[in-house]
């Protein structure tokens, strides 16, 4: 009897001996490839410049945009209310508790889109979650929201404003000194744009 | 006494190691594992070399390069509609799927450069990281992807000296924009006093995550 109980408890302390070696590999919230390739067919992580400001202007306090290029660039210029977290810091502590941080968007943005993606690729894979790129990044963001350019007389109506929303964004980010100002008087704009009223308004 | 009181005892013993051994099994995952972790992935990121350049892909196909392979992530409509010479079609809904990943062991095994490209190169950046992060290190990324190489110049010496494929380079004098944000009414009465905290704060912490 003695014999067959020290049987049973050498397996019951093997058991749990290797119940402690599961408890390791088990990651903590790493996700699967499987599951991030889902989210890149998806294509749900882009943001485009429009939205973004629109959100900024609007004062949508669920926005945390994320600067992931060298933080001596971030010095330079960056986004209004973003946190400057280099791709090669994403795994460290500081990155960690603003991932954690509740009831956030991060949205990540560098010079282009190609730095935030690969920021975003291991940022998902570490199990964070409401992760967003800014879709042409600053470059593109200088392009629309700064210093956007007139369309042509020929574009349609949906195109003119947007043109007119991104002007307002230009004038919301600069104070109105932006170089758009010089480039097309005022007066022009509100012409175009009555106009463009009053075609539909006939229309109706 | 004996042999009523360990046959239970036997038996309830091994159903209890029964449950375990099941649970062991059946905790193993079938999926494929990630052969990098996170921070050797990011590690490994700085190493130049990965980005492939348009004018030499249009070179390479043109005059024949031994030793690589262009594989065009986009959908078969896609690609039918064009693509680049000797390019294989791996869709990226398809790019863990079997055949790809045979496809992709065969390539490390034969050594061959892997250059991957979507419509952009942001696109094909995820596929390329995924592919990384699973031990595909023979795996390249073609800058600017299918919209630059389908429509702008391929001819090295008919190229402006910051090519549009270069998508990372500022395009603009960000100082001088800094400045006209700075300017604003809006950004000096609420965003101005955030924006100088939180770098204050971030340098402090790269310093400390750097060690």
């Amino acid at each position: 009897m003695n014999k067959s109980y020290l049987f049973l408890a050498a397996i019951a302390i093997l058991l749990g001996l290797g119940l402690l070696v599961l408890e390791a590999n088990e990651p903590s919230d790493e996700r699967t490839p499987e599951s991030i390739l889902v989210e890149l067919n998806e294509d749900t992580r882009y943001i485009t410049t429009d939205e973004l400001a629109q959100r900024i202007i609007e004062g949508d306090p669920s926005v945390q945009l994320v600067d992931v290029r060298d933080p001596y660039d971030f010095m330079d210029f960056g986004l209004p209310g973003a946190e400057s977290i280099p791709t090669s810091d994403i795994c460290t502590e500081v990155a960690v508790e603003l991932f954690d941080t509740p009831g956030k968007d991060f949205i990540f943005y560098s010079n282009g889109d190609v730095e935030a993606n690969k920021a975003w690729m291991i940022a998902a894979r570490e199990g964070h979650e409401r992760l967003y790129v800014l879709r042409g990044g600053l470059n593109r963001w200088i392009e629309t929201i700064i210093k956007p350019s007139r369309p042509a007389d020929t574009e349609p109506q949906e195109v003119f404003d947007l043109y007119q929303l991104r002007l307002g964004a230009s004038e919301y980010f600069t104070g109105g000194s932006a170089n758009v100002a010089s480039e097309i008087p005022a007066e022009e704009i509100q012409f175009t744009r009555k106009k463009k009223k009053n075609v539909v308004e006939g229309g109706c | 006494m004996k042999d009523n009181g360990t046959k239970p005892l036997v038996i309830t013993v091994l159903i209890f190691v029964g449950v375990l051994v099941i649970g062991l099994i059946s905790t193993q995952k079938s999926g494929l594992e990630w052969k990098k972790t996170s921070q050797e992935t990011l590690d490994g990121l700085n190493d130049a070399g990965y980005q492939v350049l348009p004018e030499d892909v249009a070179y390479y196909t043109e005059f024949g390069e031994p030793g690589y392979v262009y594989v065009d992530l986009r959908n078969p409509y896609e690609f039918t509609k064009g693509n680049i010479p000797t390019s294989v079609n791996i869709p990226q809904t398809d790019l863990l799927a079997e055949p790809a990943l045979e496809f992709f062991n065969k390539a490390a095994k034969d050594s061959l450069h892997v250059v991957l490209y979507h419509s952009t190169e942001a696109d094909a950046t995820g596929p390329w990281l995924l592919l990384k992060q699973l031990g595909y290190d023979n795996v390249e990324v073609m800058m600017g992807g299918w919209k630059y190489y389908a429509n702008e110049s391929l001819d090295p010496y008919d190229m402006p000296e910051v090519p549009k494929y270069m998508v990372e380079e500022p395009a603009y004098d960000f100082a001088s924009i800094m400045q006209l944000m700075e300017s604003s009414p809006a950004a000096a009465s609420q965003d101005m006093p955030e924006m100088v905290i939180p770098q204050r704060k971030k340098k402090k912490n790269v310093v400390e995550g750097g060690c």
